[in-house]
Order: C-alpha cells, then structure tokens, then sequence
C-alpha cells in the first residue's frame, strides 16, 4: 500500500514539475499530453471565476461611430454575453463575430448558423421562416442540421406557426423603434419551441430584437440589432 | 473448440450495427435529432440494475462506466462498455479478504460478462435482456440470466418513475429459491484454482433455475430508493464464513451526485452493509463541450463578366509565382495549425499538400486548408485539390470546386451539397512541379516530463505502475524519416514487485518485473525508420533499432489500402531480438523472425474489424481477430482475441490472450481541439503466447484517417 501510494505521490509531483517541448515538428506522446494539460489547467486558473461581469454599457454616440451595425447576443443557458461585429456581409447573409471567432450566420435577422458555440448550427433552411416572417404570420418548416460532440451531423426538423401578436415600441441604446411582435411556436421531435421576433414595423426585413432557439444543446439567444 | 465462441461473440457485434453494404457514393450519413437516452443505474456487478440483481436496461450507445462496491470484504470494481446499442461488455476485478487459505488471504479472480438486449421497451412490453456473467471458466460469479424490465411514469399519482424487473437466474443467480431446471441439470461446481479463459458452453443455461426480482423508485433527479429479491445463495463465501445470509432482501438508497457520478448504501442479505459508487461517462457528451471557433471567411472572387483582368492567366508566366502564393499561404495555415507541405499552382487548378497538427478531425483541417486557398490564389485557380498528409505519407486527394465553396457557405445541407460535389481519390505518392518550403526539413522536436506506465490485474494487484521522467526526441532529416528515442527515469513503481514467471514458452513477455528492477534509466526505444508510397494506394515502413523496451531488431511492413475502400491488406516481417534487462544496448539470446499477414475492413459507423495471421514472439503460429469502434472525437473502444497453436496449458491463466483497448482523446476532456490521445491496452492477464512486437508507427492507424470513410463520418464539420 505505502508504495502504491509513493506512486500517486510521485506521478503528482512530477505533473506539476515543468514538461517541457520545443522544436519545429509535430508530435504526439505522453510528454506532450502532459504539457497539454497543464496548459489547459494554466488557462482555466487564469480564468476569472465567479460571475462573470456584464457587458460595457455602450452609448448612442458611440454606435454611431461605428462603420456598421452590431449585435447583441445573450446565451440565456450558459450565463454568457457578447457583443459581435459583422465579419463578413453577402447579400441579405451576416457572419457576426467575437474577438475569438464565435460567429452567428444570420439571414434577414434570422439565426442560420453557428460557430465556436458547441453543438453547432452547421446549416438551415431558411426561405419558408423568412417568407412567413416577412408575411407576418404563416406556416413554415425547417431544418437545422447540428453537429454534435462526436462531429456527427444531427438534423432537427421544425414544424412551425407565425403569428402577429400585436405592436411593441422597444428602446434600443437610447432609441425607440415601432415594432410588430411575432411569436413562432414550433414543434419537433423532442418537444415544443417558441421564438419572439420584434420586426420593424415598416420594414418587415429588419428584425431589432428576438429570442430565437439554436437547437437542443445551446438552447435560446437573445438577440438586439445595435443600429439605425 | 470452445475458443471459436470468443470469436463468434466478437463477430455477432458486428450483426448488430446495421447495413453494411460496399458503397463508393453514400450519401451523407445524417441522424434525425433524438433526445439523449436515461442512463440507468447500476447494480453491484457494474453492470445496469437493482443492487445484486440485473435489470434488462440497456446503457446509452457508447457508454463506459466504472463502477466499484463493496461489502462483507468483497470488493468488485467493473468496466461496462454499450459496444452498440443492445450489446454490451464488462470486466470485473475481484478482491474477497480472508477467501483463500482458511481465512488468510485475499482471492483475486477477474471475470467477463456479456449482455444482449434482446427487446427494447416499448408502450406496453417490457425491455429484455439476456446475459452471460463470469462466462469463461468456471469463474466464482459464473451465471446467466433472463430479465424483464419495465418503466412506469408516476404511477399511482407517486412522484418520480418506478421500474419493475423480474427474472430467471441460472448458475449462481439460480442457487437460491430453485423452481427446478429447464436446459439439463449437470453444472460443475466452482474450482478456485482453475486455468480458465476459456467459455464454458456446457454450462450455459444448465442445472437450477430460480426467480428475482426488484424494483427502483427514482423519486426525483437525485434520489432513488431500491429494494429486491435475490436468488443468489453465495455459497462459497458464506461456507468459508466471510458473512452470513440471513435473508434474500435486500434494501439501498443512491444519490445522484452528478450527472456522471451515483453513490450508494445499502443493507444486504440481513447481516451486511454495502456501498457503491458508479461512474458513467460517454463519448458523446464530452467532459468540456467541444467547441471549435469559427472559419475566417471565403473571400468570394469577384464576378468575371465585369472584372475579366482579375481572371486572367497571366500571372502563370512567372516563374516565381507558386513560390509568392506559397509565402503567402504559409502563415494564413499557421493560424489553424496547419503545415505547407508542397504546392503546385497551375493556371487552373491547384493541389495543397498539407500537415494537420490540431484537429482529431481531418475534415475540418480540409475545410480550413481550402478557405485559406480561397483567400490565397488567383481568380483563375477554380480546381481545389487537398491532401493531407501525416509523417511524409500523402493520405488522399479531395478535390472541391472554388465555386462550390462559395456558393455553398450559407446554403441549407451545406456539407452534404459539398460532400456530393466533393472527388476522393488516392493520393500520388509525390506532387510534380511543386514548391515546398525552404525551411521544412529537417525537423528536430525534443520533449521531457513526467510518464506513467501501468500493467493491471496480475493475480496479487489490480493495478501497477511505474512512473518518473521521459525525455523524447524526434528527428525528421526528410519527408517519411524518422529517428527517434526515449529515455526514462523511473522515480517510483512497483512493477518489479510482480511474480517471478511460471512461463514454459520463451519469456516474451512475462519478465516484465526483472526488466523493471534492472533498469533505472532504461532507454525505452531508440529507432530509425522511413515510411514511403510505393504507389497511388500503396503503404510502406522499414523501421530498425531498439523498437521497444523488450525487443529490438528490424521491422518491414507494406500496407494496401485505397481511399475510397473499406478493405485494407497488410503484411509485417520482424527480425527481433529480446533487449538486455537494463534495457541498455546490450541483447539476450533470444531471438525470432515474426510477422503477420493483416485483413482490415471499416464496417461503417466507425466499426472496424481486423485479423492477423502469423508467428508470434514466442514462436507459436495463429492469428488475432480485432473489432473496435472509434468514434469521430477519436474516442476508441476495442476487443481483441489470439488463438495460438500453444495449449491452455501451456499458456499458463488465462488460456490464450485477449484484451481490451481504450483510447480518449485529451480534447474530449479539454473541449478544445488537440490531437493527443490517451490509451490503454487491458488484458486480464499477460502471458508469453500470443505476444506481437510493439512496433512504432505501424501503418493502418496513420492511413486510415484521412481517407473517404473517416473524412465522411465527420464532413458535417468541413464548414467549421
């Protein structure tokens, strides 16, 4: 016993002693799974624990002076913030990105992809949501193809119904907006699933504000459009 | 002629896993979206069920628990693996104080259960599972069992969910409460000191049959209550007077601690408390979620209706072009830890050849690897070829059109539109009029830190283990060459501490406790070798030095194995010489010409089977039957078989050698993306027959990833 227990002792010091790599090529190995570790392990200490702090308060003023819009993304099950820029724009297509290269695909304000976030959002269907979004009520299906932990390609199909609950005015940074609230509720395999969309009320391709779900692992993102 | 079963059981796997079929052009393999199955609770055998008794659930595919119990001095720790969603597979390992000896010693024995789900539970049947306990020799914990089980949602307006199980036990699930025989009535009785290893199929099924029975009220997340009725009279350990059975109730309450990790206490037989902790991990829930940050965007390339001098070939006239867009490509691959290995740029098309040195998964090396050439080359470059390479070997060419990737990006079943449009072909063994870097070759890479090297289950320890420092170094003077090494020294361990071998075959294998207490700072391996494609689908290696800690020599393999085929043919001649116990430079007398001829065939879904005929270490001629399921995180779980011409008796414990292995990858535990691993090869017991030389870098494993059936099952990434 006292010697196995030695062994414990000794495989724990010597974790924490420094291993060590360098060089120009590439290897695999005990050593350097090691040193993976205790890089990861470094990080994580470096991390601030606790609750995490809340977004700067940003100003009118200052999205003004921003060449383009940005967006405001709150993950509601991961206690998690963010606000991202437009990476890439193609038509009526917007790569939002962090720092980090988290990105949000959006088509006409509607989430169609995701990036960096876990299960990801690989792809989606999109023109029958946005028509009826557009429309402002209908009937829509679509298909999300997630990827699991496993890189699998996972496909979720959603039977869903659009509906105009009524006007809203928002207040965005300072500004209001005239909006229509839609409400989608949507059913899949594994359940019911509602989203909210505050559309402009004159222009029906600009949503300001919503809360739409990413698929079973993310869960819901609330969304606000930081522009003019 | 019992030993065929051992291989029947493997094989009666793969039945399991669905269609099969040779297919050049499969579509995408997509799953509908399920919600993740309950994992059920488990019982003091590791394996699903109430607290003694076994339930007919089944685990989640995939899953691996661990699981340890305790009571009346009877320790049992236990590995369950759901190998496919009805088959699944545990090892035990046994410790009962005061068993042997009249009460001094402890008995240390290891047994292998198999479990087939024979039905699954639906609206009204209940799920049923047939199982196989202790089925090889006649193991103390020898049984097998017929059980139903059935799940019902609040019932009589009680919180929670209640599960009924009942069953029929034979062996010793049938020693208690007998209702008579149905398949014959002779059954040897327990012998503490047999060989074993092998299936006992004359049993099966055979002498009393008696009736249990349990129930688990799971009042909420965290607490489950159980009770049932055992059929197990534990014979041998209450007339040896390790406890008394004062009844067959037994009672338990368990806490989910977490969603991995369940504790429980429990009050068995009238006279005994019992404790349990259970662990259950699975691949596809990985300890940190995987993420894997966004691409740089694909810039599109402008429209040549209007911008035709942005298209023009001009550019190629220049010599030094492919070295510009070589510079320039360079640092953009870095930034995804990918490596220029060659680049040949014609006017029209190009071919990267590249090193993946950050993704498990190739597909998303080849996804980055094209956007960078999106960002990179001409307009006028519209045919992408990429090929990944590992250790100088070109794995396969995926040729992808400029246009597909842009049109592609954003559109709905993106990866499954690219995949279609997508060419696999095999690699050419060398890339003409390329341009590598400059600064390439040689490569030298060192590394130090701590190692760990286990052995588990001898007949006096569950688990041994040397540890102290390593230090490695690694050597590339040019594409395919290697010379590498590794020196160690051990700190600490208790791996010399082991018994003495009782071998009568050469000692291949069994010295491991004299090599361990002759050598302090052995050098572990110390080679050179160079891997090459003799051809389009064609594999080689030639490897010579110290290969591994116990052996030396010179080592020759060929591989054939085309990118778009699931049938892969091998063959490895070895001259090897058994290494000096100070694990110095020095050999022994020993020495052996051994090699196999080597069948691998990907299954699908990441089930690969493989046999191996030839001489082994010791000289004993047979071959080994393989099946393992690796998942596309890297996540490995497999079985291995050896049937030599040596006899059980000569084999010593054990009868011939099996194993398991198990490999976890470190970004599964990290949620970031990394190509180290963790493995470990498990035999209940390692004997001199049936023994392969370890040879470094053998070629299946380096190949196989990075042809069309691995790059298929994990393409839904290539976006990413």
């Amino acid at each position: 016993m006292a010697k196995t227990m030695r062994i414990y002792l000794a495989t724990i010091l010597l974790s924490a002693l420094a291993a060590c790599s360098g060089g120009t090529g590439f290897e695999t190995g005990q050593t350097q799974t090691f040193q993976e570790i205790r890089t990861s392990f470094r990080q994580a200490i470096k991390r601030p624990s606790g609750p995490r702090p809340p977004l700067p308060k940003l100003s009118r003023a200052f999205l003004d002076s921003l060449l383009n819009p940005a967006l405001e993304a709150v993950l509601e099950d991961r206690d998690a913030s963010a606000y991202l820029d437009p990476l890439q724009i193609k038509g009526n297509v917007t790569v939002w990105s962090t720092t980090d290269l988290s990105q949000l695909i959006t088509r006409g304000g509607l989430v169609t992809g995701t990036r960096g976030l876990g299960s990801d959002i690989v792809s989606s269907s999109y023109a029958q949501t946005l028509a009826a979004l557009a429309a402002r009520g209908g009937m829509a299906q679509r298909r999300l193809n997630l990827t699991n932990d496993l890189d699998q390609s996972i496909q979720v199909s959603l039977s869903c119904q659009i509906r105009d609950v009524g006007p809203e005015t928002l207040e965005i940074v300072e500004l209001t907006f005239s909006t229509r609230h839609l409400l989608e509720t949507c059913t899949y395999s594994g359940g019911t699933i509602v989203n909210d969309y505050w559309v402009d009320s004159r222009d029906s391709g600009k949503i300001w504000k919503s809360r739409q779900w990413l698929g079973p692992e993310i869960g819901w993102i609330k969304l606000r459009l930081f522009g003019r | 002629m019992t030993r065929t079963l051992w291989v029947s059981a493997l094989a009666s796997c793969v039945a399991v896993t669905g269609n099969f079929a040779w297919s050049q052009n499969a579509p995408l393999d997509t799953q509908p979206y399920k919600a993740p199955a309950e994992q059920p609770s488990l019982n003091f055998y590791g394996l699903p069920g109430v607290i003694d008794t076994p339930s007919a659930l089944a685990m989640p595919d995939g899953q691996l628990a661990v699981s340890v119990s305790h009571f009346a001095g009877q320790t049992r720790t236990s590995i369950s693996a759901q190998f496919t969603p009805r088959l699944s597979a545990t090892f035990r390992y046994i410790g009962l104080q005061d068993f042997n000896d009249f009460g001094f010693s402890t008995f240390r024995d290891r047994s292998f259960d198999l479990r087939y789900l024979i039905l699954k539970e639906g609206k009204y049947l209940p799920a049923v599972t047939v199982g196989l306990q202790d089925l090889a020799g006649t193991g103390i914990y020898s049984g097998e069992y017929v059980v139903a089980t059935k799940t019902f949602d609040q019932p009589l307006n009680l919180p929670g969910q209640i599960r009924l199980s009942g069953g029929l036990g034979w062996g010793r699930l049938g020693s208690s409460g007998a209702i008579g025989t149905l398949f014959g009535s002779a059954r040897p009785a327990f012998v503490t000191n047999d060989t074993g290893g092998e299936p006992s199929t004359d049993q099966w099924f055979r002498g009393d049959v008696a009736p249990f029975a349990g129930i688990e009220w799971t009042i909420n997340d965290r607490i489950g209550l159980k009770a049932e009725y055992s059929s197990d009279a534990y014979e041998p350990e209450t007339s040896r007077g390790l406890f008394t059975r004062d009844s067959r109730l037994n009672l338990g309450v368990e806490y989910q601690y977490s969603d991995r990790l369940r504790l429980g206490a429990y009050y068995l037989y009238g006279s005994e408390l019992g404790v349990s902790a259970q662990l259950q991990l699975n691949p596809n829930r990985a300890l940190t979620p995987r993420t894997v940050s966004g691409a740089r965007p694909i810039i599109e390339r402008p429209s040549r209706a209007t911008n035709p001098t942005d298209w023009t070939t001009d550019w190629a006239a220049s010599s030094n072009a492919p070295a510009t867009m070589r510079d320039a490509l360079a640092p953009d691959l870095a930034t995804d830890g990918l490596r220029i290995e060659a680049l040949q740029v014609l006017p029209t098309s190009a071919e990267l050849r590249f090193t993946n040195t950050r993704f498990e998964n190739t597909s998303i090396a080849v996804g980055r690897a094209a956007r960078a050439m999106a960002r990179v080359l001409p307009a006028s470059v519209e045919t992408f070829r990429l090929t990944p390479m590992r250790n100088g070997l070109a794995l396969s060419t995926i040729t992808v059109r400029r246009t597909d990737l842009e049109r592609l990006e954003f559109e709905p079943d993106a990866a499954s539109a690219l995949y279609a449009s997508a060419q696999f072909e095999d690699a050419r063994p060398t890339l003409p009029q390329s341009v590598r870097p400059a600064d390439l070759y040689p490569q030298l890479s060192w590394s130090y830190g701590p190692y760990v090297s286990p052995s588990y289950f001898d007949p006096d320890r569950p688990v041994r283990a040397d540890a102290g420092l390593a230090a490695r170094m690694h050597y590339r003077p040019a594409p395919g060459w290697l010379i590498s090494g590794e020196v160690r020294a051990r700190l600490a361990g208790n791996i010399e501490d082991g018994r003495e071998s009782n071998s009568v075959l050469p000692r291949v294998r069994t010295d491991a406790a004299l090599f361990a207490q002759a050598a302090s700072t052995p050098i572990d391996n110390l080679f050179v070798s160079r891997q090459w494609k003799p051809g389009r689908s064609v594999y080689a290696r030639v490897s010579a030095g110290y290969l591994e800690s116990m052996f030396g020599g010179v080592s020759g393999e060929v591989l054939w194995k085309p990118t778009n085929s699931r049938l892969a043919l091998g063959a490895e001649i070895n001259y090897a010489r058994q290494r000096d116990f100070d694990q110095r430079f020095g050999f022994q007398d020993y020495d052996v010409v051994t090699g196999h001829i080597s069948a691998y065939y990907e299954l699908g879904r990441g089930y690969t089977a493989q046999v191996d005929v030839g001489r082994y270490l010791a000289g004993d001629k047979g071959a080994t039957f393989t099946l393992s399921r690796e998942f596309e995180n890297g996540w490995k779980i497999g079985g291995f078989v050896t049937l030599t011409d040596v006899s059980s008796a000569d084999f010593g414990e054990g009868s011939f050698d099996k194993g398991v292995t198990l490999t976890i990858p470190l970004g599964w535990f990290l949620g970031q993306p990394s190509r180290q691993k963790i493995s470990t090869t498990i035999r209940p017991i390692q004997r001199d027959g049936g023994a392969r030389l370890r040879v470094p870098g053998r070629l299946y494993e380096q190949v196989r990833k990075g042809h069309r059936e691995d790059l298929a099952e994990s393409w839904s990434r290539v976006w990413n």
